[in-house]
Parts: structure tokens; C-alpha cells; sequence
């Protein structure tokens, strides 16, 4: 019985011990000072340790193909009662040329990267490019105090900002990656969205069915800071792009 | 066989004493959480605002929900504004008995307020767990010009409409609004981007 306490508590440990540190360039992907540049987080190596970077750096690629360009287009409708409002579903598509992946893997190469036993973390960025020791400082999350972006969007004339959000998932991997993709699809709708709304009332009841559709291209997306919540479990990520 | 019988039966009373139990505290909810601009909304003459709160136990959701219903809200005060300028129209351009010509206008209306939101801004988010779901405060800015704008542009891809329209006091009132507007694009694209 015994030993099953300990293999629950060695668990836990685990969870609290592990995962919680990450190289300055994941967080602050800002200050790399590359030209072109990019910061992926994926899976831990299964058995060879080369075989997850590089497959981070296939990923890089391909997420940076799609930063540079890419077209979006859908939209999704709530349907608001009195009982609450409830999602009616959500349909996006994504275009982007993918023969650009093809381009970074043979023009970038793998910077720095940072395994451990939850996540394989790898820089990507243009051949010149290198990171200092400065940026390779290894950061708790609890140890940073939450930035003024997660509340208020950076004011800037050049750019639209953006800020994605996600929940605490089991593999923590998951909600870095729906926070990034949270920020641009939120890009996507500050830049143009199409409102719809269609408002019921009688004696009895109200009712809205509110439907958004957008159809935009982002181009030159850029992952500025990372930060999470360590009390809320809650994951943040700001992009930006030119206006 | 008769012990599994009586402990069937006293798990069946304890469910039923469970069950009888009263109900649960609700969850606590993060009120004090509430941020400052929600209930004091800000104005500004050049833009709309509007709020909103929504919850979902996932938290993009509750995010989405917030700034959909937003949004919707801004598309509102632009109809408002809209209409407002339709009836400053009908006054002075006695358009009113003009039946085709007032439904140009309605047409012309109602595609601005249907068709876009170009530089909604997401001014403020603030995401708050609420007993077990999460709670989304947003704010959106839309500069009022942009929807003046939109508006110029509908009424001049109606010769009719606009032939009638561009002599009249209220049409050069909305073009000098949306000129200020233009130029104030043209002055921000040209302003350095702060360090």
C-alpha cells in the first residue's frame, strides 16, 4: 500500500517539479533579435532526443510559413436566451502556401532548443542568426509578474495587437499551442469582422442569434511574450501584426 | 447473498439521505474581480464603446461570447448614429415623400451596419474564474469615423442617391467628419512606432 502512496506522490511531484521552467526566448520571443525567427513547443522525445528537435523545427517551419501568409475565413454564431447564451458552432478555414515551408527548412536552422520530460522546446531562425546566454536564462513561471498586456492591449500606430487565451490542459504543450492560435484568430477579428444580429422579443422571452464571419489575410504575424497565470492556470500569449 | 441484499439497501437509504440533503453552497464568485471600466464605460465623442460579460467553462468561449455580444452592441450604436443622420437627411432634403429614394437610403443604411466592423479594437479583457467557469470581461472601441466612412462610401455607389445628397449640409458635415478621420489614419501610418 505503500508503495502505491508513493508512486501517486512521486506523480504529483513530478507535475509540480517539472515543466515549470523555460528558456527566456520562449517567453520573450521578442527579444531574439533575429530577423526572421520562430518559437515552437511540442512533444518530449520518445526515444531519440534529435528526432523531437527536429521535428520542432519542421513544425517552426511550417508555422512560420503560415505567419508570413495566411487567409482565413469563417465564422460562428450564438444563439443568447434567458437560460444563457450557447454556442450554435464555429467553422474556420486556414489557407496558406505551404511550398514556403519547403523555403525556411532549407534557409533556417535550429538555433537553440531546450528538452525536458514534458515538452521539447526549439528555436528556430535565419542561418546568422544567435542567441546569447542571456536569452538561454532558464525562467519559473511563478516567478514572473503578469504583464500590463494581458489586461490592456499595447497602444501602437503601426500594429494590431492581440492577445490569446487558454485554459490549464493535462498536457501543458496543448494550452501554450490554443493560446498562439487563439492570438491570431483573434488578429483575424480585430482586423475586419462581419456582424450579424437578429434580436426576438415578446412578453414572454428575448432572444439574440449574434453570427460573425470573417474573411481575412494575416500577414507577418509575430509572438511577442508568453506568460501564464500559475494561480489561475490560465495561458496567455500577444501577437501582433502590421496594420 | 442476504449481506449484498442489506448493503444495497443501505446504500440505497444513504443516496436517498444524500439526496434529501439540501443543496450545495453556490460556488463563489470572483466579484471583486469586477475591473473599473465595466461598470465606468468610457466616452469619447470620435468613438463607440460597449461592454460585455460572459461565462463558459471554457475559457475561449466565454472570451468569444463576450466579444461577439460586444461587437454586436457597437453595430447597434452605429444603426443609432445611422438613422440619426438619416432623419437629418429626410429634414433636409424633404426626401421623405421620395419613396425609391428613401429606400436607397434604408438599403444604403442598413448594409453599414450588417456588413462590417474594420478596426474594432479589443481595449480591454479581463478573464476571472467564477466559481467553475471562467468569466470574460471585454471592452471594444470602434473610432466613429470608420463607421461614417463606410457610410460615405455606400451613398456614393448610388449616383441617384448621391447626386440628391451632395449638395446638402448634413452630406458635407459627414464629409468633413470622414476627411478628420482619414487624415487622422494618414497621421498615425506616419508616426514612428514608440520604443
Amino acid at each position: 500500500m505503500n508503495r502505491f502512496y508513493f508512486f501517486i506522490a512521486s506523480i504529483v511531484a513530478s507535475h509540480l517539479l517539472f515543466g515549470q521552467d523555460y528558456p527566456r526566448w520562449f517567453l520573450f520571443p521578442r527579444d531574439v533579435g533575429c530577423a526572421r525567427s520562430i518559437t515552437i513547443i511540442t512533444q518530449p522525445p520518445t526515444f531519440y532526443r534529435d528526432s523531437a528537435i527536429s521535428h520542432g523545427f519542421r513544425l517552426g517551419c511550417d508555422l512560420l510559413a503560415r505567419y508570413t501568409m495566411m487567409q482565413i475565413s469563417g465564422g460562428q454564431t450564438f444563439w443568447a436566451t434567458e437560460a444563457g447564451i450557447h454556442s450554435m458552432g464555429a467553422r474556420y478555414e486556414q489557407w496558406y502556401d505551404t511550398a514556403l515551408t519547403d523555403v525556411y527548412q532549407s534557409t533556417l536552422k535550429v538555433i537553440d532548443s531546450y528538452i525536458d520530460k514534458q515538452k521539447t522546446l526549439v528555436l528556430v531562425g535565419d542561418k546568422q542568426c544567435a542567441v546569447d546566454d542571456k536569452a538561454r536564462t532558464m525562467i519559473r513561471l511563478d516567478k514572473i509578474v503578469q504583464p500590463r498586456w494581458v489586461e490592456q492591449l499595447p497602444e501602437d500606430q503601426q500594429y494590431i495587437y492581440a492577445v490569446g487565451f487558454s485554459e490549464e490542459f493535462y498536457y501543458e504543450i496543448s494550452s501554450w499551442q490554443t493560446a498562439e492560435k487563439n492570438a491570431y484568430m483573434s488578429l483575424a477579428r480585430s482586423m475586419h469582422v462581419k456582424m450579424q444580429s437578429m434580436q426576438k422579443r415578446d412578453a414572454i422571452e428575448a432572444q439574440d442569434i449574434r453570427n460573425e464571419e470573417i474573411n481575412v489575410t494575416l500577414m507577418n504575424v509575430e509572438i511577442l511574450e508568453r506568460w501564464k497565470d500559475t494561480k489561475k492556470k490560465a495561458f496567455y500569449t500577444l501577437a501582433r501584426m502590421k496594420k | 447473498m442476504r449481506t449484498y441484499s442489506s448493503l444495497l439497501v443501505a446504500a440505497f437509504f444513504a443516496l436517498l439521505l444524500i439526496g434529501c440533503g439540501g443543496s450545495q453552497p453556490l460556488p463563489q464568485t470572483d466579484t471583486g474581480d469586477v475591473p473599473e471600466w465595466y461598470a465606468n464605460v468610457p466616452a469619447d465623442p470620435n468613438y463607440l464603446y460597449a461592454v460585455n460579460t460572459s461565462t463558459s467553462k471554457d475559457m475561449q468561449l466565454a472570451v468569444d461570447k463576450a466579444l461577439q455580444a460586444a461587437r454586436t452592441e457597437i453595430g447597434r450604436q452605429v444603426e443609432v448614429k445611422v438613422n440619426a443622420l438619416q432623419k437629418r437627411f429626410q429634414e433636409e432634403t424633404g426626401i421623405g415623400d421620395d419613396a425609391q429614394l428613401l429606400d436607397q437610403f434604408t438599403q444604403a443604411s442598413k448594409t453599414v451596419v450588417s456588413t462590417s466592423l474594420s478596426g474594432s479594437k479589443e481595449k480591454q479583457k479581463k478573464i476571472v474564474k467564477d466559481g467553475n467557469n471562467w468569466r470574460a470581461y471585454v471592452l471594444i472601441e470602434y473610432p466613429l469615423g470608420a463607421a461614417q466612412e463606410a457610410l460615405r462610401e455606400q451613398i456614393k455607389k448610388n449616383e441617384q442617391l448621391y447626386t440628391r445628397f451632395r449638395a446638402s449640409q448634413t452630406y458635407k458635415e459627414l464629409d468633413d467628419e470622414v476627411q478628420k478621420y482619414e487624415d487622422y489614419k494618414k497621421g498615425q501610418s506616419a508616426t514612428p512606432t514608440p520604443q
